[in-house]
């Protein structure tokens, strides 16, 4: 590794063996047993970790416990709503396999009653011509 | 909720909107999210309102989660820093006059007074650097992710991630060197 490439990692990552990329590591130590220079380069980089040791970030449990009960009420307060929300009427109707069904059955009986009830059967001349089958048994309605 | 459950399952099921997982996996990571969350902005108040975005977005989202390409916690940090990074760049204000006086580097007779003196001082150079160089330092040093990891999470490859990691702690170098505190060893 040369001299350069080896500050640079040390400016990026510090005198930390642990945050370095292992195999980066793995071969500055035979520059850092090598080199004085090296070695206080490592040595300048290591003061600077000191100092960015004391930067504060400490997380409370209050804090940790009150953020955890906000997210889970706002996820509760968006579920409600979309279950809560009230869908129109078709899109409800069109998008429940029940309703669909009830609605077929219901055009179906319609249907069947209005054939029997004779009502659009031809009365004029010009439509005498026209073939219709009537059922004229009991369904004992 | 079986706590031993991976990341991976837990997000499989959240995806199904199982509320549970959602919790479990919330509760696993919330700390540590908002800790990043709290030394990028460096407000404990923004970082909660922060977090609680962001895991509020892993709710919603979590269906666009790909394992193919980033772990969980990889994700999770990715959402985390934009947000943050947003959030810096909509309100950018730094008050120069906050940090009050450079302090003697030298322990007093109070560690403690000294200690909260320097963490202010480190704080506050930490909070002058660039919104991106921040959060690099954040992920990187702080957390200790591993470089591939804190470039996936800041979405730019290893090689920018060292370049934004050596401005950083070449900036970080010359503020702490101003402020007078010793950031070299003694020839």
């Amino acid at each position: 590794m040369s001299m350069e490439r080896f500050k640079r990692l040390l400016d990026a990552y510090g005198a930390d063996a642990r945050r370095w990329p292992e195999a980066d590591w793995t071969r500055a130590q035979s520059l850092l047993s090598a080199s004085p220079q090296a070695r206080t380069e490592w040595s300048r980089a290591a003061a600077l970790d000191s100092l960015l040791d004391h930067h504060p970030a400490k997380v409370d449990d209050g804090a940790v416990e009150r953020c955890f009960d906000r997210i889970v009420a706002e996820v509760d307060r968006r579920q409600q709503v979309s279950v809560q929300a009230p869908a129109p009427f078709m899109t409800r109707l069109a998008s429940s396999t029940a309703p669909r069904a009830s609605l077929f059955a219901v055009v179906a009986v319609l249907g069947f009653l209005f054939g029997l009830s004779g009502w659009g059967e031809p009365v004029s001349p010009a439509a005498a011509d026209t073939l219709s089958i009537t059922y004229g048994g009991d369904f004992g309605l | 909720m079986d706590s031993d459950d991976t990341d991976e399952t837990l997000m499989g099921r959240i995806a199904e909107g199982d509320r549970g997982a959602f919790h479990a996996l919330t509760r696993r990571h919330l700390p540590r999210f908002l800790r990043v969350a709290t030394r990028i902005l460096g407000n404990a108040s923004e970082a909660e309102d922060v977090a609680q975005e962001a895991f509020l977005r892993v709710w919603s989202h979590a269906a666009r989660w790909d394992g193919g390409k980033a772990k969980v916690t990889t994700w999770m940090h990715r959402i985390v820093v934009n947000l943050c990074i947003d959030r810096q760049r909509k309100a950018r204000t730094v008050s120069l006059d906050e940090a009050g006086d450079p302090v003697d580097p030298a322990p007093s007779a109070s560690d403690d007074l000294w200690r909260t003196q320097m963490a202010g001082l480190v704080n506050q150079a930490v909070g002058e650097l660039p919104e991106r160089q921040r959060a690099a330092l954040a992920l990187c040093y702080f957390e200790e992710m591993s470089n591939v990891e804190a470039a996936q999470a800041l979405s730019v490859s290893v090689s920018a991630l060292e370049s934004l990691l050596v401005r950083a702690r070449r900036t970080m170098r010359d503020r702490l060197t101003a402020m007078g505190l010793k950031t070299a060893v003694e020839e």
